[in-house]
């Protein structure tokens, strides 16, 4: 199932997953810093069907990208957005490499949303909110990331099974 | 892969739910919300547990500031100057609450896990 990608396919998945980004971030959202990530579906496909690599890139192009786009390269949100997509390729690349084809999009999309959230925190005590009353708001915003991993998740599976199986790497 | 889930998937979610449950309980547990209270006078710096109630003596400019500590908090109970600022402060009861007699030259501050700012703004 996992076919190299070339750079133009590449682009494209990055930029649909930029796309999806700030059609996000136009969205308001009922808490600040609570989204459900739906950009990471493009990840979660490019994960199953080309490997861990090629959703490291995704998700670097679109962490880079959307905050071009956005405004906010290098300020805080962006630094938050980087560290969550860092930590959740790593938990991808250790899940992928782990349990082989064990896993679906859910199994991926739940740990790889925790570890997301886990970084944001840290990052966000370590440099924006020095005040440890922060992790009060741990047990509400890992819910919401498990949520968000559930559905991302789901619609990933989705759109895996409408795929065509094979795919042509031309 | 027409299933949306795999036995392995339900797994996973199970143990991330079982996650949420023990960082909600570990995170929300009751906590004292100060340990010790810092006395400051000419003489130096002194430091009371503030499990062990009772009244404690400190020596400053004008004479002797009396501190009480009860039930994990504390205050001042007399000192020796003209507005009693100190004495109206009343009890002290989280980290970093803080109650000064000027005149005196004594001051309190409660101390705990951690800073507790009034205000943080970016």
């Amino acid at each position: 199932m996992t076919q190299s990608l070339t750079d133009r396919q590449l682009a494209l998945y990055a930029a649909l997953a930029i796309s999806v980004h700030l059609i996000e971030a136009g969205i308001p959202s009922p808490l600040p810093g609570v989204k459900p990530g739906l950009a990471n579906v493009v990840a979660l496909v490019v994960l199953l069907r080309h490997g861990v690599a090629a959703a490291a890139w995704v998700t670097g192009l679109r962490v880079v990208g959307g905050s071009l786009l956005l405004g906010t390269f290098l300020g805080p949100s962006f630094i938050l957005a980087a560290a969550g997509g860092v930590a959740a390729v790593a938990m991808l690349a250790l899940l992928h490499t782990s349990t082989g084809t064990l896993l679906g999009p859910v199994g991926y999309a739940v740990p790889a949303a925790i570890a997301h959230t886990a970084a944001q925190l840290a990052v966000a005590r370590l440099l924006f909110i020095p005040d440890p009353g922060l992790w009060q708001l741990a047990p509400v915003l890992f819910a919401f990331a498990v949520a968000a991993g559930i559905t991302t998740g789901i619609i990933a599976a989705g759109i895996i099974a409408r795929l065509p199986p094979r795919h042509d790497a031309s | 892969m027409l299933r949306l889930l795999r036995p392995a998937d339900f797994a996973v979610v199970s143990l991330a739910v079982l996650f949420v449950a023990a960082v909600a309980v570990v995170s929300w547990a009751p906590r004292s919300a100060a340990q010790v209270a810092e006395l400051r006078g000419p003489s130096g710096i002194q430091r009371i547990a503030l499990d062990n109630d009772g009244v404690y003596p400190i020596s400053g400019r004008l004479g002797e500031s009396v501190v009480e500590v009860k039930d994990g908090n504390a205050r001042f109970v007399d000192s020796p100057c003209r507005n009693r600022v100190c004495i109206a402060a009343g009890w002290l009861a989280r980290s970093e609450d803080f109650a000064a007699c000027a005149p005196n030259g004594v001051s309190m501050r409660l101390r705990g896990q951690g800073q507790r700012y009034d205000a943080i703004a970016h």
